[in-house]
């Protein structure tokens, strides 16, 4: 089997995980979030990481206006009833637990898309040792393999190919969808 | 609170699949879309991806550079500087900085936009070698066509796959995470040819890793010495 192949293949296992485990976790979200919006909160997503600020900010085709970008400002304004996506490969990074904190502090909901335990010894770098998960009130783990690496190279190293933007990317979507489709259902 | 809303938060919370309802909500329209077309990719484009990283590995080897092509920047942030990524592949800008015996990725989600596919006739000109991930189908669009090699995304035309009823346009881009899910399987592809040429090309640890700072020191060291 190419190599190509078996990317796909560990590539699909994971989404498949994402699926048949976290269905209950995206639609508690779904729920979560168009209830705050419902109830004239804002729902927010910090993006963070490599794909994620290109591929679901503003300005993006075929993106509907449901979360607003979460920056430095929009962190002080903040309240109870407020919702926050926070995507990240390991959710473990210090300057994101440094905004997942004030986040926290300020009463709103933290949904965090990362995987739920540390693929293999991630290093917590962040000085109060949290990670996302520790403070979020739902999470959708994305179930990525060990070291966020699906290929394996003969010649030794760490490992390649990533599957955690793929995944990200299609949660984002997925919760983008459901929370248009609950919003549109409570106008009708 | 909605009924049905309550049912599913009920049912969520009780670890339950939710029923009917959500057997055709758009959320589960849009993961079965994604489900699909990666599984056509897997398919119907397993002999593009291949000859393409054997391409990709023939012009590296010979010491071109590896370079990626994305007018909007995603999916050169995806690439670049990323844990299990390649070290030796980098941005290209304009088809300026393009050589003749060059490789470059040119990553769309729209084959008629003509930023696309006027970089990709100009770096083919140069005599660099050009790897499209585009939608290949649309007939609107040059760039498959004007590529050495074009790889499908099976994006449609709006690239906005889910319409909801109450809702004024079609939503949810496919072409973020089928791109992305490409630009791996042809890494994939291409770290495997360029093993079979005795070559093998220096990855990324995740500097979330102990010993990270160390492996990725000595590594840069050594990708910048080979050049890949």
């Amino acid at each position: 089997m190419s190599a190509a192949i078996s990317y796909l293949d560990v590539l699909d296992a994971n989404i498949d995980t994402v699926i048949d485990r976290e269905w209950g976790n995206l639609t508690r979200a779904v729920g979560t979030v168009a209830q705050a919006l419902a109830d004239g909160r804002v729902a927010y997503e910090y993006l963070a990481g490599h794909l994620m600020p290109g591929e679901a900010g503003p300005g993006r085709r075929g993106r509907p206006d449901v979360f607003q970008t979460l920056d430095k400002a929009a962190i002080g304004r903040l309240k109870r009833g407020d919702v926050v996506v926070m995507t990240h490969q390991y959710g473990v990074h210090k300057s994101y637990i440094d905004v997942a904190l004030p986040v926290k502090d300020s009463g709103a909901t933290i949904i965090a898309v990362a995987p739920r335990s540390d693929p293999a010894r991630i290093l917590r770098t962040h000085p109060s040792g949290k990670t996302v998960i520790d403070l979020a009130e739902i999470v959708i783990d994305t179930h990525i393999p060990a070291h966020d690496a699906a290929v394996d190279l003969p010649a030794g190293g760490p490992g390649a190919c990533p599957t955690s933007g793929v995944v990200q990317a299609m949660i984002h979507w997925a919760l983008v969808c459901g929370v248009a489709e609950r919003l549109a259902e409570s106008d009708r | 609170m909605l009924r049905r809303e309550f049912a599913g938060l009920l049912a969520a919370a009780a670890g339950l699949p939710v029923l009917a309802r959500t057997e055709r909500s758009a959320m589960r329209r849009y993961v079965q879309r994604i489900r699909r077309d990666l599984e056509l990719v897997r398919s119907e484009q397993a002999g593009a991806l291949r000859e393409a990283g054997e391409r990709l590995a023939e012009r590296v080897a010979a010491g071109g550079a590896l370079l990626i092509f994305d007018r909007r920047g995603p999916y050169a942030a995806e690439a670049s500087g990323r844990a299990g990524g390649l070290m030796a592949i980098s941005r290209a800008s304009d088809a300026a900085s393009v050589k003749n015996a060059d490789a470059v990725i040119i990553v769309s989600d729209d084959s008629a936009h003509e930023a696309d596919v006027s970089f990709a006739q100009a770096a083919r000109e140069t005599g660099a070698l050009t790897v499209a991930v585009c939608p290949v189908r649309d007939t609107r669009g040059a760039l498959g066509r004007e590529c050495d090699v074009a790889i499908d995304n099976y994006v449609t035309d709006a690239d906005a796959a889910i319409e909801v009823r109450g809702v004024d346009a079609p939503m949810a881009p496919t072409s973020g995470t089928l791109n992305t899910a490409i630009l791996w399987a042809l890494t994939a592809a291409y770290i495997e040819a360029m093993e079979k040429r005795g070559k093998p090309p220096t990855v990324w640890m995740s500097i979330k890793r102990p010993g990270a700072a160390e492996f990725n020191a000595a590594a840069r060291k050594r990708s910048q010495a080979v050049g890949y």
